[in-house]
């Protein structure tokens, strides 16, 4: 039981942050700035907490913070269409570096900011509860209820549609009157507020704290899962769980006595073997079915 | 020609604003931080190029972040996206370091070339597994190797705190490696040694590759267009497995001048962010080399140089990296704009 309530305070974030991946992959955009998102949400998830009081503060802020990278990224490759990995993997080291700046400008330190004043994310216990399922973050629910909204207007709305046509023939949007452009944006969007909401559980609720290089690789494991599920949000969130059960298991691990080093890679060998086996096939056959995953800008590939 | 002439004055043009502008951003954070951006920057020169033992160290700092912008650079020339240098560079530079510990009855030339050369295998094998999944099964490559750059710092980090602990636990550094590997020095200062000697050589035979070889024009024809370097009868994935593996390599390198001309031993914070520095280096000259090799040059003198700004007036070495984050995205930004405009008027 211990297990499952680790995995699942380890799938939270990443469920946030893949979810709104696959939006953004469905309309084409593989999103690969989210490790450099989400540690810039937690830097200012404790920022907001720290210097406006209060957890609601904090995640506003962290969204905040996650909204404008997401629109400086829509900038630069939707707009421009710059290219992806380029402006993707700039971003994700530049995240870094502001966080930094702006840490030793605040808090006067480099490396980890830990204050009795900053207030947790409430946790949930109610009496009608296993529980097992008692004493969990207000964000793992807010990502379950998430999940359903996202995979209702995924499975039956015509804006669900449009993202997925943006994708894959944004021809056909645009002769139907709406602009693909749009529509990467407003799945841009959407990602920004759940990486951010990642972002601030990760520093306010799984650890109230932040330290240097947190998100810890958590973003590119939320690519993983996209890539897995290429659009497909059932997929996603398989890739998800398994990652999130794979975190846990390595620091369960550790508690055995196992070396933590070794127990830590438990995750990043998972996404390896998952993403080979998803494309095992004999050199030269070509798979039918869906396309390949984005690979960079959508339409114009430079 | 005229027109290539054109572009390629273009686009230097719009790298060295775009810097010009980073550096009046990275100006605003010093001033958010109440201090005169003019003396910070030259505070920075001093740091770096003040006088003799200032140009040594940044001249030794150059040589890991000459060679990570290299090996980034060969790799995206040739269409393959191979972010997993700091990987390499670390199990490269554990190489190295194995065998300056376990081999040590060896006399020590033998062990100079032994320590390069496991180095140099071990790196480019680490290249070598996700090139081969991406290019034979299409995996993500950059997933791919981000995931083997955790699994190689964990498992590096793992060996020098269990197996390979040295006597001072838990310090995450191995034993120091024996006397007759390490690198000579010169003079009795800082850490500029003969190492500089090998990256030298790897880094213009690697740029000379780039740009006056059939392989560097096959890897561009690749990137650019890789269905039109099919037809014209290029072999791409050799051709890309080829920069993969020279990518590890000069990853590898870098990671064994680290151990046997640096630090004498390997340890878990040998890598100050190098190859990411290279990478975003790379990046901001569309890979270069000789603009890579100046940037990584300017890049050396200024983080040099940052340690110093950071004492004087507090604002953190991070701001190096961010003015050239900066610059980068200023870069493909300008460039975007600047091929628009230059479509719609040959359209009018």
């Amino acid at each position: 039981m211990e297990l499952v309530r680790a995995s699942i305070r380890m799938v939270t974030p990443l469920l946030f942050t893949a979810l709104g991946g696959a939006w953004t992959q469905q309309t084409g955009i593989l999103n690969i700035g989210q490790e450099g998102a989400m540690l810039l949400a937690s830097f200012f998830a404790i920022l907001g907490n720290y210097l406006l009081g209060g957890w609601i503060a904090g995640v506003l802020c962290a969204i905040a913070a996650s909204l404008a990278y997401n629109i400086l990224f829509g900038l630069l490759c939707v707009t421009l269409r710059s290219n992806i990995w380029v402006v993707g993997m700039t971003m994700n080291i530049l995240a870094d570096d502001i966080a930094m700046i702006l840490m030793k400008f605040f808090f006067h330190t480099k490396g980890g900011f830990r204050d009795p004043s900053i207030v947790p994310m409430p946790d949930i216990s109610l009496p009608f509860l296993p529980e097992w399922l008692n004493g969990l973050s207000v964000a793992v629910w807010a990502a379950i209820v998430v999940l359903v909204v996202m995979l209702r207007i995924d499975r039956s709305t015509v804006f669900g549609l449009r993202l997925k046509c943006a994708g894959e023939n944004e021809d056909a949007l645009a002769s139907a009157g709406v602009s693909p452009t749009r529509m990467r944006y407003v799945a841009l969007l959407v990602n920004g507020v759940l990486v951010g909401a990642a972002g601030a559980y990760l520093s306010t609720s799984y650890l109230v704290a932040f330290v240097v290089g947190m998100s810890a690789g958590r973003g590119w494991i939320a690519v993983a899962a996209v890539i897995f599920g290429n659009g497909h949000l059932g997929w996603t969130i398989v890739g998800v769980c398994l990652f999130g059960l794979a975190q846990a298991t390595g620091i369960e691990l550790q508690s055995h006595g196992f070396s933590s080093h070794l127990a830590l890679m438990l995750p990043y060998l998972l996404v390896v073997a998952v993403l080979v086996a998803k494309q095992w096939r004999l050199p030269g056959r070509e798979r039918p079915g869906r396309s390949a995953p984005a690979q960079g800008n959508p339409r114009h590939k430079r | 020609m005229n027109r290539s002439v054109f572009r390629e004055q273009r686009d230097l043009l719009i790298v060295i604003l775009s810097f010009g502008i980073s550096l009046f951003l990275g100006a605003l954070f010093i001033l958010l931080y109440g201090a005169d951006p003019i003396d910070a920057y030259a505070g920075m020169l001093r740091g770096a190029l003040g006088d003799r033992d200032a140009l040594i160290a940044t001249l030794a700092r150059a040589v890991p972040i000459v060679l990570s912008t290299m090996s980034i650079a060969v790799a995206f020339n040739g269409g393959i996206w191979n972010i997993g240098a700091e990987g390499q560079l670390f199990l490269g530079a554990f190489a190295a370091a194995w065998v300056g510990i376990d081999l040590k009855f060896l006399p020590g030339y033998v062990l100079i070339l032994l320590g390069l050369a496991a180095a140099i295998g071990v790196a480019m094998f680490w290249a070598w597994i996700p090139a081969r999944l991406s290019l034979d099964r299409g995996i993500n490559i950059v997933v791919l190797t981000i995931m083997l750059n955790s699994i190689a710092i964990l498992f590096t980090t793992w060996l020098a705190t269990g197996p390979y602990a040295g006597a001072r636990a838990n310090a995450g550094t191995t034993d120091r490696i024996v006397e007759s590997m390490r690198l000579p020095h010169f003079g009795a200062f800082g850490t500029l040694n003969w190492g500089v000697f090998a990256a030298v050589a790897a880094v213009a035979a690697v740029a000379v590759m780039m740009t006056a070889t059939v392989a560097g024009y096959e890897w561009r024809c690749c990137r650019l267009n890789p269905i039109f370097a099919r037809y014209g009868g290029i072999d791409v994935p050799a051709r890309k497995m080829q920069a993969m593996l020279l990518s590890g390599s000069l990853a590898g390198l870098a990671g064994a001048l680290l151990v046997m001309g640096d630090h004498y031993r390997f340890m878990t914070t040998i890598s100050a962010g190098y190859t990411w520095t290279g990478m975003i280096l790379a990046m901001m000259v569309a890979n270069a080399p000789a603009a890579g090799i100046a940037a990584a040059i300017v890049y050396a003198v200024m983080s040099s140089g940052a340690l110093e700004m950071e004492l004087a007036t507090g604002v953190p070495t991070e701001l190096v990296s961010l003015i050239v984050c900066c610059a980068v995205l200023f870069v493909t930004a300008g460039i975007a704009v600047a091929d628009r405009l230059a479509n719609r008027i040959r359209e009018d």
